[in-house]
């Protein structure tokens, strides 16, 4: 069993704020995200939950035992930190039998969990091995191996792929998973890439400055952001948030940019409940701005190539309206030049409303 | 005019052939990009034609002038680096006239250089500050100012977004791009990101130990890979690559992979004049390869989904085709680990690849 959970966990260094307040579940078994930039609290938040740091105030359960008193030995997590950490001296043997020697298991015991984790990572060639003597992808295996064969309740990985290159963290983003299904242990990530959060995790923990912003899928938190930050944090090419002032003209209910206006009457009741304010910010991801060398009918705008770059398989173009700069993803097909006129169209059943003060969802 | 043009460089060190035998022509204006792993020559060519090392054998060119002998300072190229060496506590405006002073230019010609300069890159408004504390997007702005004030021929680029993160870089990629494309100026990047290169430079020169592998257009690389390595080196994730026999039967060609057969019949003849043996490579990339839940017409091949990892506006799909891995890159799609689904390849978008010479046949 590896149930977890957070209640009103708050930690504070000096008159920082660290943690603020977090309030989390995690059940048997998952695999969550914490996704936030530096400094958002992750790294904090994994050590309280080890406990090798006390929270301030708020309580830690591991499978409904309340914890904060229990020393991290009593815990039983397990913890993976980017810097892996093996003993240099030892092979990858005696690397992961370590944590087993040190609970005293027999000879037989240990011979039979290493050989068996070694299997499961794909590691078994690489027994006899130094630490020096293997890749970054290899060694970030070997300390996984040393974290899994205590059979934690749950394990703690502290930004593990943040040192490899990108092709290789592409290919463990896959492993990972691959491994998760077969480890079956409750799995708790931290990471300050959105991708790596939203590809691996069934759920993620948004997190900025010690707060807890939004805790969902990775599809609830793509398409249903519930705040302005978790909306331009989570997807590459970023969001568009355009700044607009409310505006009512005409019997109609429009979002002005400056550059150009979008009607929203068919929001009009949902905005005048809950803008505090005439300040809003209008938000279009890349992928759902169409653009077209002919104009089309309803609301369409002018606009200037600004970029384009063939990221195959996308193709990202930066077009500009007016003043303004948006970034939208083209098919594989598209063809265009710097300083091309194009018409460009929003879709309707995709865009947000931001309240700009509060930074909520409103649509 | 600046034509940069390397005639057979060679470059050793010692056992080590760093650089073999390279040939190839930057024309004016153009954005070139040096791409390769670790390790494969792109950055001692740099370095060579930047004039910090001898080259071994072959020439270097610039306008039409051999610079072999020429020192750095005389090629008239500037260098912009990785890691932004600068002073903290000088004002930017001194920072980029930094070079200018060092050639003893007057004080009036330092200050109009500098301030069309800042212009160009929007940093203008910066000049009176001091360096440290300026975010890294200006930072890099504030390097490209101090090698644009020289105004060089050429503009050597060492893997100048590396240190940034994913984010930073990938918006830095199209704001690099358009500042590079509007100066105008014969411009060469290195760098080991296949991504930043396809989206950024006009031609790329993809190298591996020493010897280059093709120069061409992001768009030519892409679509059409002249042999292996290219074609694994560029595209993520990395294009599927199955080993295959080359079969025909019955008027018919197939390529037998083991657990499926793909009729290449159209195909037939070019790869039967052009394989110097059955054994063949078929490749296909990630998005040209369609995941359905039910058999999609007589070319769909059975599979087992493995991994499924929602990337935004997009899935991965890892998959199994018998003991062949494949990894297809799809919009979003609802389905699990485990479940079967039948996946077509787009037959335009097919690779077939000589697995001895590794050399494409298509």
């Amino acid at each position: 069993m590896g149930k977890l959970a957070l209640k009103h966990v708050t930690k504070r260094f000096g008159d920082k704020t660290a943690v603020n307040k977090l309030d989390l579940q995690v059940a048997d078994g998952q695999f969550v995200c914490l996704l936030g930039p530096s400094g958002a609290g992750k790294t904090t938040t994994f050590r309280m939950i080890a406990g090798v740091e006390r929270p301030d105030e708020g309580e830690i359960y591991i499978d409904d035992v309340l914890v904060n008193q229990l020393p991290p030995k009593d815990r039983d997590i397990a913890m993976m930190f980017q810097s892996y950490a093996l003993y240099p001296h030892k092979t990858v043997y005696e690397n992961i039998a370590y944590p087993l020697k040190k609970r005293r298991l027999s000879d037989s015991d240990i011979k039979n969990r290493v050989n068996q984790v070694a299997e499961t990572l794909g590691i078994s060639s690489l027994l006899d091995r130094l630490p020096k003597q293997l890749s970054g992808g290899e060694k970030q295996r070997v300390a996984m191996g040393r974290a899994i064969v205590r059979q934690p309740k749950a394990l703690l990985l502290d930004e593990p792929l943040t040192n490899l290159d990108a092709k290789l963290r592409e290919q463990m983003r896959g492993e990972f998973k691959r491994l998760r299904r077969e480890l079956k242990t409750t799995i708790i990530l931290a990471t300050p890439d959105q991708l790596e959060a939203i590809s691996m995790g069934d759920r993620v923990a948004v997190m900025n400055f010690g707060n807890l912003l939004q805790f969902d899928s990775p599809d609830v938190l793509y398409n249903h952001p519930t705040n302005l930050f978790v909306a331009g944090f989570v997807g590459s090419p970023a969001m568009n948030l355009v700044e607009c002032t409310l505006v009512n003209t005409n019997g109609r209910v429009l979002l002005d940019a400056g550059d150009f206006t979008y009607d929203v009457s068919r929001f009009k009741d949902q905005i005048k409940q809950q803008a505090t304010s005439s300040e809003l910010k209008l938000g279009i991801r890349p992928e759902h701005i169409s653009m077209s060398r002919s104009r089309a009918d309803g609301e369409c705008y002018e606009a200037e190539i600004y970029v384009v770059e063939p990221a195959r398989p996308d193709i990202v173009v930066d077009i500009r309206i007016g003043k303004r700069l948006l970034t939208a993803l083209a098919p594989e097909t598209f063809r265009a030049n710097m300083g091309d006129k194009v018409w460009v169209t929003f879709d309707q059943e995709k865009i947000h409303i931001f309240d700009k003060k509060t930074e909520k969802t409103i649509v | 005019m600046a034509v940069v043009r390397l005639e057979n460089l060679t470059k050793r060190f010692g056992n080590v052939v760093a650089v073999n035998n390279l040939s190839l022509e930057i024309k004016d204006g153009e954005f070139v990009s040096f791409l390769g792993p670790s390790g494969c020559g792109k950055t001692t060519t740099l370095r060579m034609i930047a004039g910090v090392e001898r080259p071994t054998e072959g020439e270097i060119c610039i306008d039409d002038v051999v610079v072999n002998d020429l020192p750095s300072k005389d090629r008239d190229i500037a260098m912009v680096f990785q890691f932004y060496v600068m002073y903290p506590a000088m004002k930017v405006f001194d920072q980029i006239a930094f070079p200018l002073k060092m050639r003893g230019a007057s004080k009036d010609e330092i200050k109009k250089s500098v301030r069309e300069v800042a212009t160009i890159l929007g940093i203008d408004h910066l000049l009176n500050f001091p360096v440290g504390g300026l975010t890294m997007g200006e930072r890099q702005r504030i390097e490209l100012a101090r090698a644009m004030v020289r105004r060089p021929k050429v503009y050597l680029l060492d893997e100048p977004l590396t240190n940034l993160d994913a984010k930073l870089r990938a918006r830095m990629r199209g704001e690099l791009k358009r500042l590079i494309k509007t100066l105008g100026t014969t411009t060469i990047y290195v760098t080991h990101d296949q991504l930043e290169a396809i989206s950024m430079a006009d031609r790329i020169a993809v190298m591996t130990l020493g010897s280059l592998q093709q120069y061409d257009t992001p768009e030519n690389m892409y679509d059409h890979p002249t042999n292996l390595f290219v074609a694994g080196f560029i595209g993520t994730p990395a294009i599927n690559f199955v080993d295959c026999s080359f079969v025909e039967k019955d008027g018919r060609a197939f390529l037998d992979a083991g657990e499926f057969v793909y009729d290449i019949t159209e195909f037939r003849e070019n790869v039967a004049k052009d394989s110097t043996s059955p054994e063949l490579i078929l490749g296909i990339r990630p998005e040209h390869i369609s995941v359905n839940k039910r058999r999609a017409g007589e070319n769909s091949i059975e599979a087992q989904v493995n991994v499924v990892e929602p990337t935004g506006n997009r899935t991965i799909v890892r998959m199994s085709v018998g003991k062949h891995p494949m990894v297809a890159n799809t919009g979003v799609l609802a389905i699990s680990p485990d479940e079967k689904v039948w996946v077509n390849f787009d037959r335009t978008k097919i690779h077939i690849f000589d697995k001895k010479t590794e050399r494409t046949i298509i």
